[in-house]
C-alpha cells in the first residue's frame, strides 16, 4: 500500500510551501515534491507598465532581496536604453549589491539556520526559531542581528531607506554618495569583519557534528551556474555565465547573459507554482511509444553561493580567497563541493568577499563623483537584465513596444533554478531518515532543513494571518488518513 | 531634558489601512513632542530583530509601538510583557518578543506599550476607510494616557 506524508506549510523561509513524501507498498521513500504553493503573478500583470517603472515595481517582490530586483531590472532598463551607465554608478551599484548579499545571508546563516546548527536538529521546535537562539546564545543572536544590520544600513545609506529603495533606476542610480556617508560605512566595517570570522570559526569548528548531514544533504552530482568575471573570478553584478559538471569541467566559459535563452529551459509541472529551470543542453530527449519526450531534469544545475564559489577560478580577495582554498579542501581535487550542507559555509565566504569589497570601493577616489546617471531613450525594444542575487542568478527580460510598454515580462529568479536540486535534496533526505514509514520530529525538521541550505526566498507576505502549524499527514493509496503528526 | 520615547509604527501605506499604523505613529511623536518628550520615530513595514539595536543606543524611558488591528474598533493602549515565545510565523517578531530580545541581548528595561488603531481593510492601494481616520483621532488621548504612565 503507498502512503503520502505532507509538511505544511515548511517554516523559516520567506513564502509558502509544502512537501509530500510518497511512500511505497513497503514503506520506503519512492519520491518526494517541494511544492511552492503561492501565486504572484508578476510577469503578467507588469505587461502594459512601462519599463521605467519596473525597478520599483519588481522590488515588491520581496522584502528581503529587493535589491537583487533592483538591480537586474535597472540592467534591464540600462540594455532597452543602450547605454553604459557612469562607472561610479556601476560601482555604487556594485556597493549596494554587495550590502545585500552581507545582510541577507546574514539573515539565513544567524537567524534562519542557525538554530537548527547550534540548538540541534532534534532540539524542542517550540525553541527551536531565533528566540531560543536568543536565550541560549545571546552572543550569536547579537552577532547576527548586527551583522544583518550592517548590510541594510549601507542599503539605507545609499538609497535612503532599507527596503524598497527606489535609488537603482535605469541609467544609473538617483543620487551620488556624500563624503559622510562613505566616512559612516566605513566605521561600520571593522565589526562586520569581526563577526564574519567568529561565525566561519563557528561553523568550521561544528562541521564534526554534522558529518550525517554533510553526507545526506543534498549531496549529488550536478551542474552549477553563476555569473564570473571575464578572467574567471567571482561576480555578483556583471560579468559572464559559467556553467561547470560534476567532474569540474568548464561546459559554458563565459557566456553574455543576454543569451541566457540559448542555454537555459523552463519547465512546469501541475503540483507546484514554482518553474524548474533546466541546461537545455544536458536534458535528454527521449522517444517514448512514438513520440519524443524531453528529460528536462537531465539538465538540473544548482545556483547561489555554493554555485558562485564552483564556478570561479578565484574570489579575487585576499581573506576570500584564503577560504576559499580551504573551502575547496571539502571536495576531491578540481571537483565541485557536491554537499548542499555547504552552502552555509559558502554563504560566509560571500559574506567576508563583500566585506572586503565594500572596504576596496569605498577607498576608491572616484565613489564620490558626482555624475552617476546617464539619459537615454528607447534603443532597444527588448533588454535582458542579469545580476547575482544572493540566492543565486536572476534574471529579468523585457520586451516593450516603441514607447517603452511593456509587453512580455520574464523573470527567473534564483529560487526557481534551484527547483529541481531542492526536490532531489528533500528526497535524499527523506530516504535515507525514513524507514518504514515512521516520521519523527527530527525526521520532519532535517528534511526541512535541506530546504533551508538553499534559502528559498518565495515571496514575502505582509499579513498571513493565524497560526500556521506543521502537519505531517500519511495516506493510504485509497486517500485515508492513517497517521497525523502535528506541530503547533 | 524630557523622557525619551521610541515609537515605532509598523504598517505599509500600500496596504490601505495598514498605513494606519505609521500615520498614527506620526500623530503620536507630534502630540509626545508637545508634552515635552525626545521622541525619536521609526517606521518599518514589520519588526525586525535589528529594532533592538536602536533601542539599546537610544536607551529610552518608553517604547511604544503603534499597529494597525482589524480587532479593536478603537485605539486601544496595552502594556507589552516581554516573551521568549516565537510568533507563528519565526521569520517575523512580535512586539512581545522583540521586548524580550530587546532585554536579554541589550538589557533595555524600558517600559513597552502597543497602541492598536481599528483596520478594515488590508487591500492594495494609498489611502484609508473611515474607520481607520477616525481612530487616528484619538493620537491626542493615546499620548496623555502615555505621558500620565512615565
Amino acid at each position: 500500500m503507498s502512503r503520502t506524508i505532507l509538511i505544511d506549510p515548511v517554516t523559516r523561509i520567506e513564502g509558502h510551501a509544502k512537501i509530500t513524501i510518497h511512500l511505497d507498498e513497503d514503506g520506503q521513500v519512492a519520491d518526494a515534491r517541494f511544492h511552492v504553493t503561492e501565486f504572484r503573478g508578476f510577469e503578467k500583470f507588469c505587461e502594459g507598465r512601462s519599463f521605467w517603472e519596473m525597478p520599483g515595481i519588481t522590488a515588491r517582490i520581496c522584502g528581503i532581496c529587493p535589491v537583487s530586483h533592483l538591480m537586474a531590472s535597472a540592467k534591464a532598463g540600462d540594455a532597452i536604453l543602450g547605454i553604459h551607465i557612469p562607472p561610479t554608478a556601476a560601482k555604487l551599484r556594485r556597493l549596494m549589491n554587495w550590502a545585500q548579499i552581507v545582510q541577507s545571508h546574514a539573515l539565513s546563516f544567524f537567524h534562519l539556520s542557525g538554530p537548527d546548527l547550534l540548538l540541534g536538529m532534534d532540539s524542542d521546535p517550540a525553541k527551536r526559531n531565533l528566540m531560543g537562539l536568543v536565550e541560549k546564545f545571546p552572543d550569536v543572536a547579537r552577532n547576527g542581528i548586527r551583522l544583518r544590520r550592517f548590510g541594510q544600513k549601507v542599503i539605507e545609506i545609499l538609497g535612503g531607506r532599507s527596503v524598497h529603495p527606489a535609488w537603482v533606476v535605469p541609467g544609473g542610480v538617483r543620487e551620488p554618495l556624500s563624503d559622510e556617508n562613505r566616512s559612516k560605512i566605513r566605521r561600520m566595517l571593522p565589526e562586520a569583519f569581526d563577526i564574519v570570522g567568529l561565525a566561519l570559526d563557528v561553523l568550521k569548528d561544528s562541521f564534526d557534528q554534522f558529518r550525517d548531514e554533510e553526507a545526506m544533504y543534498g549531496n549529488f552530482p550536478s551542474l552549477y551556474m553563476g555569473l564570473v568575471t571575464p578572467d574567471g573570478g567571482l561576480e555578483h553584478y556583471d560579468g559572464l555565465l559559467r556553467v561547470v559538471d560534476s567532474d569540474g569541467a568548464i561546459l559554458e566559459p563565459g557566456l553574455p547573459p543576454a543569451r541566457f535563452r540559448e542555454i537555459l529551459g523552463e519547465a512546469v509541472e501541475p503540483w507546484s507554482y514554482l518553474k524548474f529551470p533546466f541546461y537545455k543542453p544536458a536534458a535528454i530527449r527521449e522517444a517514448q511509444g512514438g513520440r519524443s519526450t524531453l528529460h528536462y531534469p537531465a539538465g538540473m544545475y544548482r545556483v547561489g553561493p555554493l554555485a558562485r564559489l564552483n564556478v570561479c577560478d578565484c574570489a579575487g580577495t585576499p581573506r576570500a580567497d584564503a577560504e576559499l582554498r580551504e573551502f575547496r579542501r571539502l571536495a576531491p581535487r578540481g571537483r565541485p563541493v557536491a554537499n548542499s550542507f555547504h552552502y552555509h559555509y559558502a554563504r560566509l565566504i560571500e559574506i567576508l568577499y563583500a566585506l572586503e569589497r565594500i572596504a576596496e570601493t569605498i577607498d576608491d577616489p572616484s565613489i564620490t563623483d558626482k555624475r552617476v546617471r546617464a539619459h537615454a531613450e528607447v534603443n532597444n525594444m527588448i533588454g535582458v537584465g542579469v545580476s547575482e542575487a544572493p540566492r543565486g542568478t536572476l534574471f529579468h527580460e523585457y520586451h516593450i513596444d516603441e514607447n517603452g510598454i511593456l509587453q512580455k515580462v520574464n523573470l527567473i529568479i534564483a529560487t526557481g533554478q534551484n527547483n529541481l536540486a531542492m526536490n532531489r535534496t528533500v528526497k535524499q533526505i527523506a530516504q535515507y531518515h525514513i524507514k518504514d514509514g515512521k516520521v519523527t520530529e527530527g525526521v520532519l525538521n532535517r528534511i526541512e532543513h535541506g530546504i533551508r541550505l538553499y534559502d528559498p526566498c518565495l515571496s514575502c507576505s505582509t499579513h498571513a494571518v493565524g497560526q500556521m502549524p506543521m502537519v505531517v499527514e500519511v495516506y493510504d493509496a485509497g486517500g485515508k488518513l492513517i497517521d497525523r503528526v502535528k506541530r503547533e | 531634558m524630557g523622557t525619551a520615547v521610541l515609537v515605532i509604527g509598523i504598517g505599509n501605506t500600500l496596504r490601505r489601512d495598514d498605513g494606519a499604523g505609521w500615520f498614527f505613529a506620526q500623530a503620536l511623536a507630534t502630540q509626545l513632542q508637545r508634552a515635552g518628550a525626545a521622541v525619536h520615530l521609526v517606521l518599518q513595514q514589520q519588526l525586525t530583530p535589528e529594532l533592538a539595536i536602536d533601542a539599546a543606543e537610544l536607551a529610552p524611558d518608553q517604547i511604544v509601538f503603534v499597529d494597525a488591528s482589524l480587532d479593536v474598533t478603537e485605539a486601544t493602549l496595552t502594556q507589552v510583557t516581554p516573551s521568549h515565545a516565537a510568533p507563528a510565523l519565526d521569520h517575523r517578531l512580535d512586539a512581545a518578543a522583540l521586548m524580550a530580545l530587546m532585554r536579554r541581548l541589550y538589557g533595555v528595561r524600558a517600559k513597552s506599550w502597543l497602541v492598536q488603531t481599528p483596520a478594515i481593510d488590508f487591500d492594495h492601494g494609498e489611502g484609508l476607510s473611515e474607520k481607520a481616520q477616525e481612530g487616528l483621532r484619538a493620537a491626542p488621548t493615546i499620548a496623555a494616557l502615555l505621558v500620565g504612565k512615565r
